[in-house]
């Protein structure tokens, strides 16, 4: 019974209970720091099989910017408490379950084929499930093995990914702009007031739960 | 495994300590503290009379943004980094596919520049 065997098992424990814990919690905040512990701990997995470089990015990356986005997200659409019933998660299962399904078989895919093979220099086909990475460990730190691959042999994987990012930039944007008026400098849709929201108050509707303890 | 990543263990440790501190910290102050919930003590306050709306503004959009370019330009620095380690062993090619990308990225930063999402007032 290996240190790094206790840990393993330790952390994808962790993992599916905080990942069962992200889809079934009541609050949106609580569900996005599941997910960040859920982040974390697979950064954790990462280092046990080697690779310390994508675990450190999986913090910088995903806790420090994707989990931000997340909570963003949630801070804009508002959600409150009483929103979400238990009898409704029913109406959402059927498609749950097909997007579910969706993301195995795409596992699967990850595991059995190995893609679209672009040179000689592949990895053969039973590494990843019979998981003996020993076997091609080089004595190269990570960063020396990524820089060595991702710009010479996968570079379409690597540039894919940039353009990918662009149309992010240019996505964002395009959601995100506010005209302005070229004379006055100010918004062409100005922050007004929104009087039937005012007038439609009422102390009843403005109480609200924000956590159950 | 254990041996060849001994260096990560004190981050474990360190990992462990923090865990157990935070745990101490809310721990003692749930089980000492005097815990007598009432309704006037819980409720939102607003200068003594029932709060009119929800106490959250509207959010302007463009800290999402903020958001979202920091996440794009910070998936440049990452992907730097391992080229700053090896470009001495990479061939020419591999040099300009990094100068490439570099030149995707200033394409977007100058169009984000020019269309005027940098500006706050």
């Amino acid at each position: 019974m290996n240190f790094s065997f206790v840990l393993f098992y330790r952390m994808s424990a962790i993992i599916l209970v905080s990942a069962a814990g992200v889809i079934s919690s009541q609050n949106p905040v609580h569900s996005v720091l599941f997910l960040v512990v859920v982040f974390r701990h697979g950064a954790g997995v990462l280092i046990l099989i080697g690779a310390e470089f994508l675990s450190l990015i999986f913090i910088v990356v995903y806790v420090g910017a994707i989990a931000v986005l997340f909570l963003f997200v949630v801070i804009i659409r508002n959600i409150k408490l009483g929103d979400y019933f238990l009898n409704k998660i029913y109406q959402y299962l059927p498609i749950g379950a097909f997007v579910g399904i969706i993301f195995f078989l795409e596992l699967l895919i990850a595991l059995y084929l190995q893609g679209v093979p672009l040179n000689m220099t592949q990895l053969k086909r039973n590494t990843v499930l019979r998981g003996n990475w020993f076997s091609i460990f080089d004595g190269l730190t990570n960063i020396e093995l990524f820089g060595q691959l991702i710009y010479t042999y996968y570079f379409i994987y690597f540039l894919v990914a940039g353009l990918i990012l662009l149309v992010a930039i240019i996505g964002a944007i395009v959601l995100t702009i506010q005209p302005k008026n070229p004379e006055t400098g100010i918004n062409v849709v100005p922050f007004a007031q929104q009087v039937y929201q005012q007038t439609s108050r009422s102390v009843g509707k403005s109480v609200f739960i924000s956590s159950r303890l | 495994m254990n041996f060849l990543y001994f260096e990560y263990l004190p981050i474990l440790l360190f990992i462990f300590i923090s865990f157990l501190l935070g745990i101490v910290i809310f721990g003692l102050s749930f089980l000492i503290a005097d815990q007598a919930p009432d309704v006037e003590k819980v409720s939102a306050y607003e200068c003594g009379f029932d709060p009119f709306d929800d106490a959250r503004n509207t959010f302007d959009v463009r800290f999402y943004l903020v958001a979202i370019l920091f996440i794009v330009f910070d998936r440049e620095a990452t992907f730097i980094f391992p080229w700053a380690l090896t470009v001495g062993e990479l061939s020419a090619g591999g040099f300009w596919t990094i100068i490439d990308f570099l030149v995707e990225r200033t394409v977007g930063f100058l169009y984000i520049w020019k269309v005027g999402s940098l500006e706050w007032d």
